[in-house]
């Protein structure tokens, strides 16, 4: 699943380590739903959304990467 | 490093950044949610840390390596093995120092991996021990042995799966 999670950290110039920090996951756990590796649980992506101050569909996109 | 201030992660901070940077859209609801999610670890689970893991899993394989090298198979099993197998358990199932959802994820996928790869690799073994000794009295792996086997790939599997994770790639 595509997320925006890289570019809105980006944004707030955050590291890896920071965002994880503040969800309680690891900095591999960030990584691994960056890269679109995993796709966190429904309780994690609403702590993002909050954390963002964006939808959860804002935040992930499930259309396939192309 | 850049030293950020006391209250960075407070919405007040965030508050004043965007009265700062009228251009940018920060968060005005943005706290630390790791409360939530963090769960207070108990004693008992505390020890070892995560960095202290895999060494000391490698450390056990090895005690049972120059055990079973020293005093011959049928002697290493006679409950030698149980302790091992211990060990490797409590190391595996304590607690991370993050235990997150995705550290549950990957040990559950790591034990799925050891046990399919540790039935086909100590079948193997059994098969060709039987292939050699099918005329006298048959030995065989204990199921302390075949755990032993499946317990050090899942601690194989988790760190390699972690270590993946945690590899950043340039896009």
């Amino acid at each position: 699943m595509k997320n925006r999670l890289r570019e809105l950290r980006a944004e707030r110039d955050w590291s890896q380590a920071d965002l994880g920090e503040r969800l309680g996951v690891s900095r591999q756990t960030i990584n691994a739903i960056e890269t679109g590796k995993y796709d966190p649980s429904l309780p994690l992506a609403f702590k993002l959304a909050r954390l963002f101050c964006r939808r959860i569909e804002e935040l992930f996109d499930d259309e396939p990467s192309a | 490093m850049t030293s950020r201030p006391p209250d960075w992660h407070s919405s007040a901070f965030w508050k004043r950044q965007s009265r700062i940077h009228h251009n940018v859209r920060f968060p005005t609801c943005s706290f630390n949610l790791s409360f939530a999610v963090t769960k207070p670890l108990n004693p008992v689970f505390r020890f070892p840390g995560s960095r202290w893991k895999l060494p000391l899993a490698g450390a056990i394989a090895v005690a049972a390596a120059v055990h079973l090298l020293n005093t011959g198979y049928a002697d290493w099993n006679a409950g030698a093995d149980t302790a091992y197998v211990l060990g490797l358990l409590w190391l595996f199932f304590s607690r991370e120092t993050i235990d997150d959802e995705r550290v549950r994820e990957l040990k559950l996928k790591s034990l799925w991996i050891a046990f399919y790869v540790g039935w086909a690799v100590t079948g193997v073994v059994r098969f060709s021990v039987y292939l050699q000794d099918r005329f006298t009295i048959p030995r065989t792996m204990s199921a302390y042995d075949v755990l032993f086997v499946m317990l050090l790939l899942a601690h194989a599997s988790f760190h390699i799966l972690r270590h993946r994770d945690g590899r950043i790639f340039a896009d």
